[in-house]
C-alpha cells in the first residue's frame, strides 16, 4: 500500500525528468518546435481553489424531484404562449346541458367526479375558457382552485392553511417565497382521484443478516463460541 | 475453558527464581519476546491497509462541538471539506447553522394522503449523502415507510419490503417513520459522552466526531430512527449534494451513528426538509411550532392527531394525522 | 519500594517458569489472543461491516459475552460472602482465586465493549478532562464506573493480600477489610447496574421488565460458581495447593439456591409472556417458537432451557455430591446460562425491531474470532495469575527464600 505510490511517483518524476530533456533538447536543435503537449494522465495533481474548479455533484437541489404529480397540458400550452382558446370551437357548437350523442372530440375524457356527470357542471356554458360559478358568474381558467372549492370546502382550507397538497421551498417567509400546487396539478378534474404510482425500491432484508427469508432454515450456522 | 493445566512449580524452579538472570536465560527470554513481538506484529498486520489520514491527531484531540470555539470550528470544517475533496472527489461547502431563535421545528404527517411510493426515503438518501448504489444501501435511509393493513395499528404486522406494481394497495395503508425528535429523547439520554443532544429548535443531533459507536442509541431509540455506518460510504463525484452542514449531511465517517435532523442544514435556512419537497401527495407539513399560524399549528389544531408509542412517554416533535 | 520491585521482577521470572504442558497451554491461548487480534484489525480497517450486526440488532455477540461476563464476574462475591460475612474458615482458602478471576472476567468485559465499539481510539470522550462523561443520565457511564471500580478494588485486594503473604507478614486489616465489604455491595452493583443498560430501555419491551437484574443476577451466581467449582478442581490436580471439598460445596449450594430461583423467575416471565398475548410478547415468541417464518433462536434458547433444567436437577439430586455429577452439573449450568443470556436475552430485544421488522443475528466468523481471541487471552491472564499466586499461597514463594515451605 505504502510502497506502490512512491514507485508511481518515482516513476512520473523519471517521466517529468525524460519529457523536460527531450524539450530542452528539441529547443536546442530547432526554435520552431513547439513543445509536445504534456499528457495530462501522467501529471500529477495539482490543487486549484475550490472557486475555479468546475462544479460538480448535485447542484441546487436538482436531485429532489418537485415536479408536479400530474401534467397539465392545458396549463403548460398556456404557459408556452398559446392561445389555448376553447371558444374557437365552442362557438360553433352551443352549449347542451344533457349530450343525446356521441361525443366527436374530447374522446379521452372519462368523467369519473362524484356526482357531476355532464360538462356544465364545472365548464361556464357561454364562454368555455372559463369554468362557471354557482350564480352563472365566470371563474377564470386560472383561478381553477375557486371552482373546486365550490364542493370541496374543507379542502380548500386547509389547502389555503398549507396543509393540502405539496408546498415548495421556503417554511420561513422571512428567508424566501413557497409555492404550491394547485388542484389539477395533482388530480385530473375529469377524474380526480389521486393516481396510483409505482413504488421506488423496497427496503431488502439486510444481507448481512443471518437468514435471510427462503434461506435454508435447519442449522443455526457454524457458530462456535460456547466457552 | 477459563481453568489452568499448569505442571507443578517445582521448589527447583522457583530457587531460579531468586537467582539473577543468566546469559542462558536472557537468550532465551530474548528469542521468545522476539516471537511474541513478531506474531503481535502479523495480528496487526491488516491496520496497514488503513487509509492514511483517516484518523490525525488533530480528529484525536479535538474537542466537543458545543466546546469548540467558532475560529477551531471553522479551521476542523475547511479540514473537513478537504478530506472530502481528497476520499471523494468534490469540495463541499461545509457550514455550522445555528438553530434560530424563537423557532422549534414540528413536523406531521398525513396517513390518510400518504400512498407508500417512498420517494422521501429516496430523496432522503440524496440530501444526505448515503451511499445508494447497492440495493441494500437503502436500508441507510432515515425514513421507512412501513405498509400496514387496514384496521391494525400493531407495528409489527407492518412490512417494510412491499413492492407491487403500484401503491397504494387494496386494504393496505402507508405509514412512514423517522426520528421523532423526542422531547423526551431516550437516546440523548443513554449516550455515555453526550455525543447527541437536543438543539433548541427541537432537532437531536449527533457530532459524528465525537461519537464513539457504541450504539447505545440505538438500542434506546423506540422508532428505528437511528442508523449505524457498519461501512465508509460509497459515493461517485455526482452522488454528491455540496450543500451541508457540520451537524447534519456532511459525509460520515465509517462506525459513527447518524440520524434525520429535519435537514438542518435547510430548515435553518429556510427551506422545507428534502422528503417534503418530493412528496407526491402533500402528505408532509413542516414548521415552527411556536409560531401560532404555522402550517404545523393548523394541524395540531384542526385535525385528529396522534404520536406514535405514546406510551413510551418520549414526546416526539412529529406526529401523525388523519385528514377523513 | 525496592522489595516491590524485587517482587515484581521474581514475579515476572516466576512466570516463564513451567513445565512444556504449562508452555503449551500458554503457547496456545497466546496464539488463539493472537488470531482474535489479528480479526479485530481486519474489523477496525473495514469496519463493523465484518460482523453480523446490522441497523436493526445493533447489539451482538459482543455486548451478550460482556453481560455475561459481568456476572461472572460479579459471582467472585459468592466466594467472599461466606468468607468475610459468615467467617467461614474454609472459603478463606480459595477466596483469593475468585478475586482473580474478576479480574481475568472484567478485564474481559472491558476488551468486549471495547471491540463493539465504532471508533474505539474515541474511548477518551468517556473520561472528564478530554471528554465529556454523561453521568448520571446515561447509565453506560455508570456502567464504566462500576466495572472499573470493580475491576480497582479486587486488583488492590487480591495484590494486597498476595504482597502480605509473599512478605511473610499478617495483612492489616485497615488496608483490606473495608475494600472487602465494599466489594461485595460493589460486585452486585456491577451487574445490576448492567441490568439496568437494558431495563432502562422503555422501547424495548423485551427488556423493559422489572424481573431482568433479578434474573441477571440469579443466573449469575449460578454460572460464575460453575466456573469456580471446575477451576478449583484443575488447581486440585495440576498445582501444589490443597482446597478441600467445602469450598466446592459450599459453591455447589449457593448454585442449587441461584438455579432454583432463575429457573422460577424464568417460569414467571413465560407466564406473563405467554397467558395473555399482547403486542409485547412479539420478541418472547419470535425467541421461543419464531416470528413470521424467522426462527433463528429457538433451537438456541430451547438448549439452554434443556441444559439449565438438565443442570438444576443434577444440582438437586444426590447425584452431583459426587465430583464427576458435580462437574457435569457446572458444565451444562454454565453453557446453558452463557446461551440463555447471550443469545436469549440481548438479540430478541431487537427482535423485531421497533417498527416491527424481523431481522436475525448470527455472528460471523470474524466476529467470532474476535469474541474466541477475548475468551483465551481471559484465560491467558487468569492462567498466569493462577501461576503466580499459587506458589505465593502455598508458601513457595517468599521474599525471603528461607521462609519457604517446601511443597513436596
Amino acid at each position: 500500500m505504502s510502497t506502490s505510490p512512491g514507485k508511481i511517483r518515482m516513476i512520473l518524476a523519471l517521466a517529468l525528468c525524460a519529457t523536460a530533456g527531450v524539450i530542452l533538447l528539441a529547443k536546442g536543435a530547432g526554435e520552431s518546435a513547439a513543445a509536445p503537449a504534456p499528457d495530462d494522465a501522467k501529471l500529477p495533481d495539482v490543487a486549484r481553489p475550490s472557486a475555479s474548479q468546475p462544479v460538480t455533484g448535485l447542484v441546487g437541489g436538482t436531485h429532489l424531484d418537485k415536479t408536479p404529480p400530474r401534467e397539465t397540458k392545458g396549463l403548460d400550452l398556456v404557459k408556452m404562449g398559446w392561445t389555448y382558446n376553447c371558444m374557437e370551437c365552442h362557438k360553433l357548437f352551443p352549449a347542451k346541458w344533457h349530450y343525446d350523442r356521441p361525443m366527436n372530440e374530447h374522446k379521452d375524457l372519462k368523467l369519473d367526479h362524484g356526482n357531476n356527470r355532464f360538462c356544465l357542471n364545472c365548464h361556464h356554458p357561454t364562454n368555455r375558457n372559463a369554468f362557471v360559478d354557482y350564480d352563472g358568474a365566470e371563474i377564470a381558467q386560472a383561478n381553477v382552485v375557486e371552482l373546486c372549492a365550490k364542493c370541496h370546502g374543507t379542502t380548500y382550507r386547509d389547502w389555503k392553511a398549507g396543509v393540502h397538497g405539496r408546498q415548495n421551498g421556503f417554511w420561513d417567509a422571512d428567508k424566501g417565497e413557497k409555492t404550491k400546487l394547485k388542484c389539477i396539478q395533482c388530480h385530473d378534474p375529469h377524474s380526480p382521484k389521486f393516481k396510483a404510482m409505482a413504488p421506488l425500491a423496497p427496503l431488502r432484508y439486510p444481507p448481512r443478516a443471518a437468514h435471510p427469508p427462503g434461506a435454508d432454515h435447519s442449522e443455526p450456522a457454524g457458530h462456535t463460541d460456547e466457552p | 475453558m477459563n481453568h489452568d493445566p499448569q505442571d507443578t512449580v517445582s521448589p527447583r524452579t522457583i530457587e531460579q527464581v531468586y537467582k539473577p538472570i543468566d546469559r542462558r536465560t536472557f537468550l532465551k527470554g530474548s528469542a521468545v519476546a522476539m516471537v511474541g513481538v513478531a506474531g503481535l506484529m502479523a495480528a496487526l498486520k491488516p491496520l496497514l491497509a488503513l487509509e492514511s489520514g483517516e484518523t490525525t491527531l488533530d480528529d484525536l484531540l479535538q474537542k466537543h462541538y458545543r466546546e469548540l470555539k467558532p475560529e477551531d470550528l471553522k479551521k476542523i470544517m475547511a479540514a473537513l471539506e478537504a478530506k472530502t475533496e481528497k476520499q471523494y472527489g468534490v469540495r463541499p461547502t461545509i457550514r455550522d447553522l445555528k438553530p434560530i431563535p424563537g423557532v422549534e421545528f414540528g413536523y406531521a404527517l398525513n396517513l390518510t394522503r400518504c400512498i407508500g411510493c417512498r420517494k422521501c426515503a429516496h430523496a432522503c438518501l440524496k440530501e444526505n449523502n448515503q451511499s445508494r448504489d447497492d440495493a441494500q444501501d437503502i436500508e441507510m435511509s432515515y425514513i421507512r415507510v412501513l405498509e400496514m393493513n387496514k384496521g391494525a395499528i400493531n407495528l409489527e404486522t407492518s412490512s417494510v419490503y412491499y413492492d407491487p406494481e403500484t401503491v397504494p394497495q387494496k386494504g393496505k395503508y402507508y405509514m412512514p417513520a423517522q426520528c421523532h425528535q423526542c422531547r423526551q429523547s431516550p437516546c440523548t439520554k443513554v449516550c455515555p459522552v453526550q455525543a447527541t443532544w437536543q438543539e433548541p429548535d427541537g432537532v437531536v443531533v449527533v457530532d459524528y466526531n465525537w461519537c464513539i459507536g457504541c450504539r447505545y442509541c440505538m438500542a434506546a431509540c423506540p422508532y428505528d430512527a437511528r442508523r449505524f455506518n457498519y461501512k465508509k460510504p460509497s459515493l461517485t463525484k455526482d452522488q454528491i449534494n455540496p450543500n451541508q452542514s457540520y451537524l447534519s449531511n456532511r459525509i460520515r465517517p465509517k462506525g459513527v451513528v447518524e440520524k434525520c435532523t429535519f435537514c438542518l442544514h435547510r430548515t435553518r435556512d429556510g427551506k422545507y426538509p428534502a422528503c417534503l419537497e418530493v412528496c407526491p401527495t402533500g402528505a408532509r407539513v413542516f414548521g415552527n411550532l411556536l409560531d401560532p399560524d404555522s402550517e404545523i399549528n393548523y394541524i395540531l389544531n384542526n385535525k385528529r392527531v396522534y404520536v406514535l408509542k405514546e406510551e413510551v412517554g418520549t414526546l416526539p416533535r412529529f406526529y401523525y394525522f388523519f385528514d377523513k | 519500594m525496592r522489595d516491590y520491585f524485587t517482587f515484581l521482577f521474581r514475579v515476572w521470572r516466576l512466570s516463564f517458569q513451567g513445565s512444556w504442558k504449562f508452555y503449551a497451554w500458554m503457547t496456545l491461548l497466546s496464539v488463539v489472543s493472537l488470531i482474535g487480534l489479528n480479526a479485530w484489525a481486519h474489523q477496525i480497517v473495514d469496519g463493523l461491516q465484518t460482523t453480523g450486526m446490522t441497523n436493526q440488532v445493533s447489539w451482538g455477540a459482543y455486548i451478550a459475552n460482556f453481560t455475561f461476563l459481568v456476572g461472572v464476574a460479579a459471582a467472585a462475591v459468592m466466594l467472599v460472602i461466606p468468607a468475610y460475612i459468615y467467617k467461614k474458615e474454609h472459603m478463606h482458602e480459595v477466596v483469593l482465586f475468585g478475586e482473580l478471576l474478576a479480574i481475568a472476567v472484567i478485564v474481559m468485559c472491558l476488551l468486549f465493549v471495547t471491540v463493539d465499539l465504532g471508533h474505539p481510539e474515541r474511548f477518551h470522550h468517556m473520561i472528564p478532562p478530554f471528554g465529556v462523561f454523561n453521568f448520571p443520565g446515561s447509565i453506560l457511564s455508570w456502567d464504566v464506573i462500576v466495572l472499573n471500580g470493580y475491576l480497582l478494588l479486587n486488583l488492590h485486594i487480591a495484590g494486597y493480600l498476595l504482597y502480605c503473604r509473599y512478605r511473610h507478614r499478617e495483612p492489616t486489616r485497615m488496608f483490606y477489610i473495608p475494600f472487602v465489604f465494599l466489594s461485595i455491595a460493589w460486585a452486585v452493583s456491577i451487574h445490576t447496574v448492567t441490568a439496568f443498560l437494558y431495563v432502562g430501555l422503555a422501547g424495548r419491551s423485551y427488556w423493559h421488565n422489572p424481573l431482568v437484574p433479578s434474573r441477571f443476577l440469579a443466573s449469575a451466581f449460578v454460572a460464575g460458581p460453575a466456573l469456580m467449582i471446575l477451576t478449583f478442581q484443575i488447581v486440585r490436580k495440576v498445582t501444589h495447593y490443597f482446597i478441600g471439598d467445602k469450598p466446592i460445596f459450599t459453591l455447589r449450594m449457593i448454585m442449587t439456591v441461584a438455579m432454583i430461583i432463575n429457573m422460577f423467575l424464568l417460569g414467571c416471565e413465560l407466564f406473563t409472556e405467554f397467558y395473555s398475548p399482547t403486542q409485547h410478547a412479539a420478541a418472547a415468541h419470535y425467541l421461543y417458537f419464531g416470528l413470521h417464518g424467522h426462527s433463528g433462536l429457538v433451537p438456541w434458547i430451547w438448549t439452554a432451557i434443556a441444559l439449565n433444567t438438565i443442570g438444576l436437577g443434577l444440582l438437586i439430586s444426590p447425584f452431583s455430591r459426587r465430583i464427576v455429577g458435580l462437574n457435569l452439573a457446572c458444565g451444562t449450568c454454565f453453557i446453558g446460562i452463557w446461551t440463555e443470556k447471550g443469545m436469549g436475552l440481548i438479540i430478541p430485544g431487537f427482535v423485531p425491531s421497533p417498527l416491527g421488522q424481523v431481522v436475525e443475528y448470527l455472528p460471523t466468523v470474524n466476529e467470532t474470532l474476535v469474541c474466541l481471541g477475548i475468551w483465551s487471552f481471559g484465560a491467558l491472564l487468569f492462567s498466569w495469575m493462577l501461576h503466580v499466586a499459587i506458589p505465593i499461597m502455598n508458601g513457595s514463594l517468599r521474599e525471603n527464600p528461607e521462609f519457604a515451605t517446601s511443597q513436596d
